[in-house]
């Protein structure tokens, strides 16, 4: 379980103030899953980067299974972030000098797992979402459906609690987000907590829960 | 994630970014191959240039040479070695003018001098060699007594004499001059003189002799066509490269040849005319006939020979040396040969001294005979110390005693007697008679003009000269090897100018390059970071990459490097034997000639330290963009996508 507590997180731009969150607080249970909505610029992005740990909120705290990420150093948040989160991003950022196989298996080789058990299990995460031909390809040589297939399967290399997706289908044609929705609707169902971060409805939909931002605050928390 | 696999992504990344890679690739091994080059090429220029001179610059400076008696007219010139201006005397009275044992001991007795020596000169009428030079005759300057220690300065080689050997020599080559004929196929010559000219009784115009090409006195001024004389002389051109080593034959002593035309004076100048083998027959009859009644004619007329090894070439100066040992078994046998040659026949004590001129022992100095001296009309022959010379037989141009050229038909006619030696008293120099035993030569005071000084060490060097120029042996210090000491500096202040000048392009193209790879890494590290990648592994994987390229664009420079030595080691050959060398043999007396594959040669004992450097360079620079790629926060990574 995830707790936001009265999150606010603020950027100092020169001698500019700019409040991306202000006193944001919900909860995320095991195995839910949340879309995140907003317009662009209402702080979606930046509540996604402190529930995955890559940022640090300017007060409140977020509470993962109880503990304070505030408080975590370099070491345990990068280790919170390679066993406990997936990310999913809008422009898939595989590496580009590594293959689709590889690609899946770093997540694996940060966690101190051999090169050889690593590769395969990224064999076997990408033969289940239909990749097993892609696996020596290197991303420029696949489609963007392609690699953002690719790139839910590296979020799921550790068997995450969570995969935190950045408008996973943005900059996907229709039938390509239809298969990456297809892909975290069987995420859900194996009990993966999925958070999304979307404008588009059509994505929420798979999700059971919607939060709404607007100018850093919760303007809604509903629930289907 | 283990180090392997930090090295197999960069790899990955290597292959992937072959043109970002160059950027480091390329420069880094420019940079190595230069470094390789240069240091290479700095320590074989060394190397060659200290190879070039015998032993070492501190064994040359160990060695002085001190000298007195200038004197003029010696085809050999000054030499200027070891900082002293030598000239060697000619016709001196050596018991005057020479150094002698008094004069060793106040040397040797110098603090800092190790051993000090007088150079004694073979005192022969003539020396010359057929086969030195293949097909040319060429007459040797004599020989100096060398000692060992001393030796040093002009060979590396052993210089001993050993019984049954062939003696070793440093040979000078400004002896190397062949005399030869030139009558331009006539019988008759003739030479006219401009109308102010004189010709003085006694000048060396009267021997008909001139030089051509060579440094030799010009004899007879006022020649109206270019080299009338019929003797000529030439330099003979040599490579010490062949000869160094080569075993040759000297013919020492024998009757001089007589000239083989003679000498007229005419209204206007000098008429010659070359003999018919008649007249030179009836030439030699007539020495014949005056020598064998006391000498067996063809044992006295024939020389002795000896096989010398040449072990080094000295090109100022006039004199060659020899072991002592060998200079003494060279001198009794030269003395011997003529007692052996000895009929039972006395001579008259008015001939000897007359007719029959040798050395002249008084008891204290030995020296060569007075007449031979004489600018009354006898003929001279330069070159020899110490030695009665040859006298032309020509009955009408040499009268010895006479005042002119000319003197009238009939005049006497003097021999020279190699080995021949005639007691007179000191106080009168009046003739005693000859000397058949010669235990007196062990009793002989050691004079000559020349004093070897070997000093303990370089250093002691400036002391010594000051002891010595107290001390009434004045000795000026012109040392030339500066030149050498400015080398080596100059070079090492070129490789140390070249290694700081690695280190901070090193810096700089490493620092740089990584900091453009860490700036245009971003993305790649915000993916890392939020894959959960730590700062420590973003830093090895950073600092790794940057030790990758630095060690492949090493690899790839000491390739490089080694292929462009090999490539320019025959024009740095050519540029050290036409610049560097020249330099080097002016300030020298002996030199080595320089091959070609020293500068092939790799110093990789001294590109170790400059790799080591790189190394460190290396691991400290690439530390920064490292640190920088750690602490680049994930979300702005990934935002500048």
């Amino acid at each position: 379980m995830i707790e936001v507590k009265s999150v606010t997180r603020v950027y100092q731009q020169g001698s500019h103030k700019f409040k991306a969150l202000d006193n944001v607080s919900f909860v995320i249970q095991k195995g839910e899953s949340l879309a995140i909505e907003g317009p662009s610029g209402s702080g979606k992005s930046t509540l996604m980067h402190l529930l995955g740990g890559l940022d640090t909120p300017t007060s409140g705290e977020i509470l993962v299974e109880g503990h304070n990420l505030s408080k975590f150093g370099d070491k345990e948040l990068s280790q919170f972030r390679n066993q406990a989160i997936g990310f999913v991003f809008q422009t898939f950022n595989l590496q580009s000098y590594l293959t689709a196989q590889q690609n899946v298996a770093v997540p694996l080789l940060i966690a101190g797992k051999s090169y050889k058990v690593a590769m395969a299990r990224a064999e076997v995460l990408l033969q289940r979402f239909g990749m097993v031909d892609r696996l020596k390809y290197l991303p420029k040589q696949m489609s963007g459906g392609e690699q953002q297939r690719v790139a839910v399967a590296r979020a799921l290399a550790n068997e995450p609690n969570m995969i935190l997706a950045d408008e996973p289908t943005g900059n996907l044609d229709k039938d390509n987000a239809n298969t990456i929705l297809a892909m975290f609707d069987e995420i859900i169902k194996d009990g993966t907590a999925l958070v999304v971060v979307t404008h588009d409805s059509a994505v929420s939909k798979h999700c059971k829960r919607t939060i709404r931002i607007e100018k850093g605050e919760v303007v809604k928390d509903k629930n289907k | 994630m283990s180090f392997w696999q930090i090295l197999v992504i960069n790899f990955k990344k290597l292959f992937f970014y072959k043109s970002k890679a160059l950027f480091l690739v390329i420069p880094m091994a420019i940079l190595v191959a230069l470094g390789l080059i240069i240091v290479s090429e700095t320590s074989n220029i060394r190397s060659a240039a200290q190879g070039m001179i015998v032993g070492t610059v501190e064994e040359q400076n160990r060695v002085l040479e001190l000298s007195k008696n200038p004197m003029a007219n010696l085809p050999g010139g000054t030499s200027t070695s070891g900082g002293a201006v030598r000239m060697v005397s000619f016709n001196a009275d050596p018991t005057q003018n020479g150094y002698n044992q008094k004069d060793q001991d106040a040397v040797s007795a110098i603090a800092g001098v190790q051993k000090a020596s007088i150079l004694q000169a073979l005192n022969v009428n003539q020396m010359a060699s057929s086969d030195l030079f293949a097909g040319k005759k060429v007459s040797l300057m004599s020989f100096q007594g060398l000692d060992s220690a001393f030796a040093s300065k002009y060979t590396s080689s052993d210089f001993s004499y050993q019984d049954g050997q062939p003696i070793p020599v440093i040979l000078n080559a400004s002896g190397f001059i062949e005399e030869y004929e030139q009558w331009n196929g006539k019988q008759d010559m003739e030479m006219t003189f401009p109308k102010a000219a004189a010709i003085n009784a006694g000048s060396t115009a009267a021997s008909g002799m001139v030089t051509s090409g060579t440094s030799a006195t010009i004899n007879a001024n006022g020649s109206d066509g270019a080299n009338p004389f019929p003797n000529q002389q030439r330099a003979v051109n040599f490579d010490k490269n062949t000869l160094i080593g080569k075993v040759f034959t000297v013919d020492i002593g024998g009757l001089q040849a007589g000239q083989d035309f003679s000498t007229t004076p005419t209204e206007t100048g000098l008429k010659f005319h070359k003999y018919t083998t008649e007249e030179l027959a009836a030439t030699d009859k007539k020495q014949s006939d005056a020598i064998a009644p006391y000498w067996d004619y063809a044992k006295i007329k024939a020389p002795i020979s000896y096989k010398f090894k040449v072990v080094g070439i000295v090109e100022d100066g006039a004199m060659s040396y020899v072991p002592p040992a060998a200079l003494n078994k060279i001198q009794h046998d030269y003395y011997q040969h003529q007692i052996d040659a000895r009929t039972t026949k006395a001579i008259d004590k008015a001939l000897l001294g007359s007719t029959f001129l040798g050395q002249n022992y008084d008891g204290v100095s030995f020296k060569q005979d007075i007449f031979s001296m004489m600018g009354g009309g006898a003929t001279l022959s330069t070159g020899m110390m110490g030695s009665a010379v040859a006298v032309s037989s020509t009955t009408t141009a040499v009268a010895v005693g006479g005042a002119s050229l000319g003197g009238p038909p009939g005049a006497l006619t003097s021999y020279t007697i190699p080995g021949l030696i005639i007691s007179v008293k000191r106080t009168d120099s009046s003739v005693q008679g000859e000397i058949k035993d010669l235990s007196f030569l062990s009793t002989v005071p050691v004079i000559g003009d020349t004093m070897e000084i070997k000093i303990n060490s370089i250093y002691d060097r400036p002391a010594v000269v000051e002891a010595m120029n107290q001390a009434g042996y004045g000795f000026q210090d012109n040392s030339k090897t500066n030149i050498f000491r400015d080398l080596q500096r100059n070079l090492s202040l070129a490789t140390w100018g070249f290694s700081l000048a690695f280190v901070v392009l090193s810096i700089i193209l490493i620092g740089f390059v990584m900091s453009k790879f860490v700036s245009e890494g971003k993305r790649e590290i915000g993916v890392y970071r939020a894959l959960g990648m730590s700062k420590d592994k973003i830093r090895a994987l950073f600092f790794w990459q940057a030790l990758v390229l630095t060690v492949i664009g090493y690899g790839v420079g000491v390739l490089v490097g080694i292929v462009s030595i090999k490539l320019i080691s025959a024009p740095m050959h050519t540029w050290f034997v036409d610049v560097l060398g020249k330099s080097i043999k002016d300030a020298f007396n002996v030199v080595n000639p320089v091959s070609n594959s020293q500068f092939s040669l790799i110093d990789f004992a001294t590109f170790k330290i400059h790799s080591v450097i790189l190394l460190v360079i290396t691991l400290v620079i690439a530390l920064i963009p490292a640190d920088t790629a750690a602490n680049t926060s994930p979300i702005e990574a990934m935002r500048g996508e």
